[in-house]
């Protein structure tokens, strides 16, 4: 679970479900203005941590009617020498001032067998923690591939 | 869908603040500039249909426990 630093939580917030069945508060959740490709009306999402699933978290929709979820990884943990070029522009929405607010994740496609499955290195996921704004950034040229084995 | 011709130097503008420009022709190929606010995103079709789709071939697949298995090989091959 993330929890933004610097927002004192005042009363206790009302928990809400999923539509893929997970329980919920609003401070946990990020907003993807745009949505993603795809998935263009689902703009909110939370992140969940599960100890057994290290390095991999989920991310899952929390808006009515997209049981939609994620399973992502920060890239670094597979590819240390990860390093997409970004226009500072693409990243304007996010609004980010300091760079260590900024979480970098790719997307896992789970694959059988499992040993198989891949990451979009073409597509990361940046988010502001602060902000709590997300943004799938598409990545033009041929330098990372669309479907990395993140086992090699 | 809405289909103009122009010639080479000439351009079409969408609202106010985008202008398309054809920039040079090459037999097959077309040269187009694009002049947009930052916070526009362009990408080239084919890039944007192999994220969207990967992108759903990603949200339909996997449950917690193949998430875990996934897990297990990741800190075995770390070993």
């Amino acid at each position: 679970m993330i929890v933004a630093e610097g927002k004192p939580v005042g009363m206790k917030q009302a928990q809400q479900i999923t539509p893929g069945g997970v329980p919920w508060t609003e401070d946990q959740v990020i907003r993807f203005p745009a949505g993603l490709p795809g998935f263009e009306n689902a703009r909110r999402f939370i992140i969940m941590s599960i100890p057994e699933h290290q390095p991999f978290h989920w991310m899952e929709c929390v808006d009515e009617g997209n049981a939609i979820r994620f399973a992502i990884i920060n890239p670094l943990s597979f590819r240390p020498d990860y390093q997409p070029k970004i226009k500072k522009e693409e990243l304007a929405s996010l609004r980010i001032g300091d760079p260590k607010e900024l979480l970098l994740y790719v997307i896992v496609t789970l694959r059988a067998p499992l040993v198989e499955s891949t990451a979009n290195l073409m597509g990361p996921l940046f988010i502001n923690i602060r902000e709590k704004a997300g943004k799938q950034i598409i990545i033009e040229n041929d330098a990372y591939s669309l479907r990395e084995r993140i086992i090699p | 869908m809405l289909i103009l011709t122009r010639k080479v130097g000439e351009s079409i503008r969408i609202n106010e603040n985008i202008c398309i420009t054809i920039m040079e022709m090459d037999g097959k190929h077309i040269r187009i500039g694009i002049d947009a606010p930052k916070e526009v995103s362009i990408h080239r079709e084919e890039v944007f249909r192999r994220i969207r789709e990967e992108n759903l071939k990603a949200a339909g697949g996997g449950s917690a426990q193949d998430l875990g298995a996934l897990s297990d090989l990741f800190k075995k091959q770390q070993d």
